[in-house]
């Protein structure tokens, strides 16, 4: 279990987000919405590209509780990257966890576990399951 | 005659002359006070004329039922053929309501229309609504149903109002989703939603 900050990564839980992508569809008969194409997640400056992504509806259709992203996932703002294979964002509580060989680039140095769960709302993530960073010394310059 | 006793004879006396009058007065007036006599309801000529001059279906209803079980009923305020094609109708007002087995449903309105009866294909132009159970409503210029299938396929672009928030999309596609009978609705060519958070 490794805690970083991703200090950047603070963003209101009460912003707009914006989803765009290539095609959605909706199922008539039950609601399920889904974002297929490269589908982009803008919410402040949180920006969560992936495949697809599946939206999970809360108390009624009107609020939308969950994202499921998946299909080379990739969580980026102004410094930090996260890639992974699939991602869930969890709008009410503002926790995004991130599975499937998780990689993340912080400045220079360079992460990576199975899986990784960043709390947008204070910007700190831990990271489970072999856990691995490359640490450069300083090259000479 | 001593008067005490012979008040009874005295009202049944009166009585026999007063409650006829007063039925004669009755029935009098069931003839007397007939009702005004009211106009019949007037036609406007000119509709008469323009009706007689073209063939015009006012108020036709179609319904049918698609090959995926949706049950298809397209109405409008009036349908005229065209001259030019025999088996194409102008409509005004065209309205579609499609239910689908599932239960969602469609609704369609368009200010104008045309009903293509060999190939079975309502189109929908001017400023077209659609309204689906799922809580989605747009606008978009121009939509094409195939009636048999109940694939409905937009021209312009949309703005829709989705129960999440607002969405915009380059088109929309009503169809069988090819996996199940699912039915569902397609928005391609660009996609976006602006969703703001409650709470």
């Amino acid at each position: 279990q490794t805690q970083i900050d991703l200090g950047a990564l603070v963003v209101d839980p009460g912003a707009a987000i914006e989803v765009t992508s290539q095609t959605l569809s909706v199922d008539q008969d039950t609601g399920i919405a889904v974002f297929t194409g490269d589908v982009l997640v803008i919410q402040g400056d949180l920006r969560l590209s992936a495949q697809r992504v599946e939206v999970v509806y809360g108390s009624d259709t009107d609020e939308i509780a969950r994202l499921i992203a998946s299909g080379d996932v990739l969580l980026a703002n102004s410094q930090d990257a996260a890639e992974a294979d699939n991602a869930d964002y969890d709008i009410t509580t503002g926790l995004l966890t991130l599975t499937g060989d998780v990689l993340v680039t912080q400045g220079g140095t360079v992460i990576s576990a199975q899986n990784m769960v960043v709390n947008v709302t204070d910007g700190t993530a831990t990271m489970q399951g072999r856990v691995r960073t490359m640490l450069q010394q300083g090259a000479t310059e | 005659m001593n008067g005490g006793d012979n008040l009874y004879s005295q009202w049944v006396g009166w009585a026999k002359i007063l409650l006829p009058v007063g039925g004669l007065a009755l029935l009098s007036t069931l003839f007397l006070f007939a009702r005004a006599p009211n106009d019949g309801t007037n036609i406007p000529v000119a509709q008469v004329i323009e009706l007689a001059r073209e063939q015009q279906l006012s108020a036709p209803e179609f319904s049918g039922l698609t090959d995926t079980g949706a049950v298809v009923v397209v109405s409008a305020r009036s349908a005229r053929p065209l001259p030019d094609q025999p088996d194409t109708a102008t409509v005004d007002n065209l309205r579609m309501q499609m239910d689908n087995p599932g239960g969602g449903t469609l609704n369609v309105t368009g200010v104008t229309g045309e009903i293509d009866g060999r190939a079975r294909i309502a189109r929908f132009s001017g400023l077209v609504r659609l309204e689906t159970s799922t809580g989605y409503t747009m606008e978009t210029s121009g939509l094409t149903v195939t009636l048999d299938t109940g694939t409905a396929v937009s021209d312009g672009s949309l703005e829709i109002r989705a129960p999440m928030g607002n969405l915009t999309a380059g088109q929309v596609t009503f169809q069988v989703d090819t996996s199940n009978t699912g039915h569902q609705m397609l928005f391609t060519d660009g996609v976006r939603l602006i969703y703001t958070p409650q709470g």
